[in-house]
C-alpha cells in the first residue's frame, strides 16, 4: 500500500471512511511509522483546534425568552441613514432657495427709468439728476400717453 | 406565538449559539445574531414558507447572518477577550490558533466552525453547498494553513 495522502488522513481521523478502507488503513499504519506519525499529529492538531474554539463558549448557555426586540445594541442601517439624510439636506436646500426667490423683490424693469430729457419741459439742466423733478412728466405720462412728443 | 416555534427555539438555541459564538468571538453579538435568525425563522413560518430541513435552514441562516454581522462590525475592535482558562500554556496556544483562524477567509472559517462543532462531512456539505467528497481535502488544507500561520 502507498503512503496515505492528506485527504485520506483527514477523513480517517474524522471517521468518514467506509469500513473496508478503514481496515486497510489501520493495517498500513501498523507497518508504516511515517504515516502513523502523520495521523497522530493531525489528530492532535484537530483536537487542539476544537479545544481552542471551545474556549469561546461560555460555561452555561441560558436560553433567553424570545422577543423580536434586540437584546443589546440596536441595528444601525448605515446606507439607509445616509440616503435619508442626503435627501433631507437636498429638500432643505431646495426649500430655502424657493423661499428666498419668493421673498426677494421683483427686479425693476430698466425701461421704466429711461426718460427722454428733451421731451420734458421742466427739465433743469443746471440741477444734478437726483434733484430733477419729473412729477409733471409722470402725470402726463399717465393721462395723455399719446401726446408725448418723443 | 406558535407552540411549534417555541419548541424549535428552545431545542436549537444552544447549538446555534455555539456556532455564532465561535464565529463572532463575542457572546453578546452571538445572542443578537441568534435573535435575528429566529426572527427570520418566525417570519418564514408565518408566511408559510416551505422549509425542508429546519436544522440546516437555521444553521445556514446563523452562518450567513454571522458573516453579515462580522462585515458590518469589521471596523469596531471588540475588547472582549477569550474566556480565562486554568492552563496558561494552553491559553497561549489557543489564542494563537484563534488568531490564525481570523486570518482565514469567510468560507474557510465557516468550515472550521462547523467541523469543530462535530458535524459530519455530509452535513457540512449540505450546509455550505460544497461537494461532500471535497470536504476532507479542504479541511486538511485549512488545518495546514492554520499550522503554518502559528509557526
Amino acid at each position: 500500500m502507498k503512503h496515505l495522502n492528506d485527504k485520506t488522513i483527514q477523513s480517517y481521523i474524522d471517521n468518514e471512511l467506509p469500513e473496508s478502507e478503514k481496515k486497510a488503513i489501520a493495517s498500513h499504519l501498523e507497518e508504516c511509522l511515517l504515516c502513523k506519525q502523520k495521523v497522530e499529529s493531525q489528530r492532535a492538531f484537530a483536537d487542539k483546534l476544537k479545544k481552542s474554539l471551545e474556549t469561546l463558549i461560555p460555561d452555561d448557555i441560558t436560553v433567553p425568552e424570545f422577543s423580536f426586540r434586540r437584546t443589546t445594541r440596536p441595528e444601525v442601517n448605515v446606507t439607509r441613514i445616509a440616503i435619508i439624510s442626503s435627501l433631507a439636506t437636498a429638500c432643505a436646500i431646495a426649500l430655502i432657495m424657493l423661499v428666498f426667490n419668493l421673498l426677494s423683490k421683483p427686479k425693476p424693469n430698466p425701461a421704466d427709468f429711461i426718460f427722454d430729457y428733451y421731451t420734458i419741459e421742466d427739465y433743469d439742466a443746471n440741477k444734478p439728476s437726483a434733484e430733477q423733478d419729473f412729477a409733471e412728466f409722470k402725470m402726463r405720462l399717465q393721462t395723455e400717453e399719446t401726446d408725448i412728443n418723443l | 406565538m406558535y407552540p411549534e416555534f417555541e419548541k424549535t427555539y428552545r431545542s436549537y438555541y444552544p447549538k446555534l449559539f455555539r456556532i455564532a459564538a465561535k464565529m463572532l468571538k463575542a457572546t453578546e453579538d452571538a445572542k443578537d445574531v441568534i435573535q435575528d435568525v429566529f426572527a427570520a425563522y418566525y417570519f418564514a413560518m408565518s408566511n408559510e414558507k416551505v422549509i425542508r430541513d429546519t436544522k440546516n435552514w437555521l444553521v445556514r441562516s446563523t452562518i450567513n447572518k454571522g458573516i453579515d454581522y462580522k462585515r458590518k462590525t469589521a471596523r469596531i475592535v471588540t475588547m472582549e477577550s477569550p474566556l480565562p482558562d486554568t492552563n496558561e500554556n494552553f491559553q497561549d496556544e489557543a489564542s494563537d490558533i484563534l488568531n490564525a483562524i481570523d486570518h482565514l477567509n469567510e468560507k474557510e472559517q465557516t468550515l472550521v466552525v462547523l467541523y469543530s462543532e462535530g458535524y459530519s462531512y455530509k452535513e457540512i456539505a449540505e450546509i455550505t453547498g460544497r461537494n461532500c467528497h471535497s470536504i476532507g481535502k479542504t479541511l486538511s488544507r485549512i488545518l495546514d494553513k492554520i499550522k503554518k500561520h502559528i509557526l
